[in-house]
């Protein structure tokens, strides 16, 4: 039976998840909003600043204390990129309250909180605090400048950069330096106040609590006012008509090589399994065919592995390698992803990647925020099978539909980060 | 062979512990989840360099190769025999230990089988050997490009001297070199013995079919009383307080040190809850001294830890700073104030409570249990007394101790500077 989310009001929806496992409640609360980089910027900045102050609790230290208090319940604010989409997500997680010393409420008083949040973010003259917005942007930007320094995530920006320039794919708040500079209190308030009162929201909750109380809660703490749905535009596929080769340097012992593919078929909805299939056989699984490979066989790195990207059908493989092995490596990859368009897939490398797929997903179901997740993303996806019907739907995938992904995967770009240090010559060592 | 149960009504979980005759010490936690983990950790990790029994010498980087290379058994790759019955499984090495894992939620009994035939049985070649240090050098400079790493090694550096403490456990890409079989099997006979060994296994799991499936393991282990390994040599008596480096970094990053041994050979599990109290009193972000010093812009993000392995004790708090020394020199300020004034009363129970919660979160997770159950074996200790031993720290315990341990002299700052930064 299909789990149905219940309409609150024109444009929020509730999903109730009743699990008896675990010692914790989740209830998380998203909106969704075009992806473009002022929407980036913003969010981004934005999801700092409310973690500094709320109505009641007007400075970080006092809404730690808050949390503290109520038995370590957590507030954490994240967005996601989904293709031409943004998602804003709070994700509360509080103690069940019958581990409380003196019997007291932590739901209730943790879901006041997110409403604070939410509805009653801490503003002066109507706007965000101006000293908590300048604070965050020093923080936002010195974070921003720091991603050179983890050369992996350094080498798989660059790679989407160059691959998909003026692409979603390509909006990454690491572009965005000067733009969160030039955010205003003001500006990031009007935001803040547009999204929480137009945008699309979805709120599921996973814990052992009746339907009832939470709706009772969600009506007394988080009341959306209606607002328009959502309309969904998948991102369409774009096929180079060349592979372009892009070589830059970096203060590195070890090189990075990112490989961009581009994928094709419905990965979002109907060829999902399929693509998490692909995955599984390709990188993603121990006994994967890069592992196997490029790894385990001919010794050429210490990891070989998928960074899948289906929104904007594309997955990145990355690796860290000795400059001198780039061919190799890259001829490695480009024989695994052919064998599996070629079908030659044992019957044990497909019995493990499924076994793998299922097993990632039915043990989610032990944890709460997982869980909570995983209910979110369906309905975002706009699928709403329960998590043993994914499972059991998951079983059933055969190998077709993993060899026609890897027979449509179409190389687009090689990236290397090539390193400048000598490693023989590094000290450290 | 022993069995022991205990249950704590306060946090709703309970264990077998059993103890066979050869000193394997077996775990099991079940609970009401689909998947189920099992982790078996051997008392041999990257500190242990010298044979107390026979002064042979295993240099840092030994404990890791062996790691490796224990997933090759004579019925084949032990990855693709977990894989085959639907495991993942994955291995750790730590200064005091090497781990060995796996997590499934189909055929755990057939998986855990595996995990015992391979930790007594492993069986690799020449060549694979020769094979494992190409793989094994990428990871060494993987990690050596990570500047983060680079400053945490530095910082122990600093509190420990030149030693195994403060070595990449992975060793050098020279020493892996001159690695051969003979050397591992040699490794093997005298640290990887059951009663060097500690499993734990957590989630969906019979506990009487655990312990006899786990006896009919030992049965057929034939090796005898596992070596005693020396505490690592600490070389230098005193923290040197300051190292700075250039490097390929944005904003200088930091790691500050806080030795805490005080010449003891090892921390008990109340002093250990003293310390993560103290550090959350400190610089959690609920603190005075977060706020403050993160308003006045002397941190961008700072985070938290402390650690007890070995002879080793020590937390640290690392981060990016514009100002890394005026940052420590805050700091250094504030503790002293701390050790004249005490700690405010109010903030050291809500800190107390707040861990209480974080350690209820802790249990949902099979993986986190086990792996603490299993570190907390290691040094003697038992992880469902933490909470107790956090609730037993009372406000004069944690000020008496702050006071002895946390000082000046014990204090280090590592930091590693933007390039562009040289004058």
């Amino acid at each position: 039976m299909s789990f149905s989310p219940i309409p609150i009001n024109e444009g929020v929806k509730y999903t109730h998840v009743y699990t008896e496992r675990g010692k914790t409640d989740s209830l998380c609360v998203s909106f969704r909003i075009p992806l473009d980089e002022r929407n980036l910027a913003s969010i981004t900045l934005v999801s700092k600043i409310l973690l500094r102050g709320t109505k009641s609790f007007p400075n970080t230290l006092s809404i730690c204390r808050e949390c503290e208090d109520n038995y370590g319940a957590s507030i954490d604010i994240a967005f996601q990129k989904r293709g031409k989409e943004l998602a804003l997500v709070f994700m509360l997680s509080y103690m069940r309250n019958r581990f409380a010393f003196e019997g007291e409420d932590i739901a209730e008083r943790a879901v006041k909180l997110l409403s604070e949040f939410i509805f009653e973010p801490y503003l002066k003259d109507g706007a965000f605090d101006p000293d908590y917005t300048e604070r965050e942007k020093v923080a936002l930007c010195a974070q921003i400048a720091s991603l050179k320094s983890n050369k992996p995530a350094y080498a798989a920006y660059r790679a989407a950069q160059l691959m998909c320039a003026g692409e979603p794919a390509a909006v990454s708040i690491y572009n965005c330096a000067d733009l969160v500079r030039s955010l205003t209190p003001a500006e990031l308030t009007a935001f803040f106040e547009k999204t929480v009162k137009s945008a699309p929201v979805d709120i599921v909750y996973a814990g052992n609590a009746d339907k009832d109380r939470i709706l009772e809660l969600i009506k007394r703490h988080l009341p959306f006012e209606p607002r328009a749905g959502i309309r969904r535009s998948a991102v369409r596929r774009r096929v180079p008509k060349k592979v372009r080769a892009f070589t830059e340097e970096a203060e590195a012992s070890q090189s990075t090589l990112v490989m961009g593919f581009r994928l094709g078929g419905d990965i979002e909805r109907r060829h999902y399994n399929d693509f998490l299939l692909f995955g599984a056989i390709l990188s993603l699984s121990p006994v994967s065919k890069l592992f196997m490979n490029v790894r385990e066989k001919l010794s050429l790195c210490y990891y070989c592995s998928g960074i899948p990207d289906r929104h904007n059908k594309v997955i990145y493989i990355s690796a860290g390698i000795d400059a001198e092995n780039s061919e190799k490596v890259q001829k490695e990859i480009l024989k695994q992803i052919d064998d599996i368009a070629r079908r030659r897939i044992s019957e044990t490398e497909y019995n493990n990647a499924l076994s793998y797929c299922v097993s990632a997903l039915r043990s989610q179901s032990d944890d709460v925020s997982s869980l909570c997740s995983y209910y979110l993303s369906h309905v975002w996806r706009g699928v709403y099978r329960t998590l043993d019907e994914e499972c059991e739907k998951l079983k059933k995938t055969s190998v077709d539909g993993a060899v026609e992904i890897a027979a449509n995967a179409v190389l687009d770009t090689v990236y290397l980060l090539k390193g400048s240090i000598d490693a023989n010559n590094r000290k450290a060592l | 062979m022993q069995i022991t149960g205990k249950r704590f009504d306060n946090t709703d979980e309970k264990y077998t512990r059993v103890t066979f005759d050869n000193g394997f010490t077996c775990y099991i936690i079940p609970k009401d989840v689909v998947s189920a983990y099992a982790a078996i950790g051997v008392h041999f990790g990257s500190c242990d360099t010298v044979c107390a029994d026979t002064n042979e010498v295993f240099p840092v980087g030994t404990a890791h190769f062996l790691e490796h290379k224990m997933f090759q058994t004579r019925k084949g790759d032990a990855f693709e025999l977990f894989a085959d019955l639907g495991a993942a499984a994955n291995a750790y090495t730590a200064n005091d230990k090497t781990v060995y894992n796996f997590s499934c939620t189909e055929n755990f009994y057939e998986n855990y089988g595996i995990l015992l035939d391979m930790i007594f049985n492993a069986h690799y070649t020449k060549k694979s050997v020769e094979k494992e240090k190409g793989i094994i050098a990428q990871e060494i400079m993987m990690y050596a490009d990570n500047p983060r790493w680079r400053c945490h090694m530095n910082m122990l550096e600093l509190l420990y001297g030149k030693c195994a403490l403060s070595a990449d456990p992975c060793g050098t890409v020279e020493y892996i070199r001159a690695i051969t079989p003979e050397l591992l099997d040699r490794c093997r006979k005298i640290a990887y013995t059951p009663d060097r060994m500690v499993a734990c296994v957590c989630g969906n799991v019979d506990v009487d079919r655990i312990i006899k499936q786990t006896e009919k393991a030992l049965k057929n282990v034939k090796c005898g009383k596992g070596k005693t390994f020396l505490l690592p040599e600490i070389t230098e008596k005193t923290v040197k307080t300051r190292h700075a480096e250039y490097g390929d970094v944005a904003s200088p990053i930091f790691n500050m040190g806080i030795r805490l041994d005080g010449g003891k050979a090892r921390a008990d599990i109340k002093e250990f809850a003293a310390v993560e109290i103290i550090m959350n009193l400190l610089f959690g972000k609920s603190s005075d001294m977060y706020s403050e010093l993160y308003e006045k812009g002397l941190f961008e993000a700072i985070g938290d830890g402390c650690q007890t392995e070995r002879n080793a004790f020590y937390a640290n708090v690392s981060g990016v700073s514009m100002s890394p020394d005026a940052f420590k020199e805050s700091v250094c300020a504030k503790i002293k104030g701390y050790a004249e004034k005490g700690f405010d009363k109010t903030d050291f129970e809500r800190t107390k409570k707040a861990i209480y919660g974080d350690l209820i979160f802790s249990y949902e997770s099979p993986e986190s249990v086990a792996d603490s159950v299993i570190s907390f074996h290691m040094e003697n200790d038992d992880f469902f007394e933490y909470p107790a031993a956090v609730a037993s720290v009372d406000k004069e315990f944690a000020e008496e101790f702050f006071r002895e341990r946390f000082l000046p002299e014990n204090i280090c700052i590592s930091i590693i500077f933007p390039k562009e930064d040289v004058k």
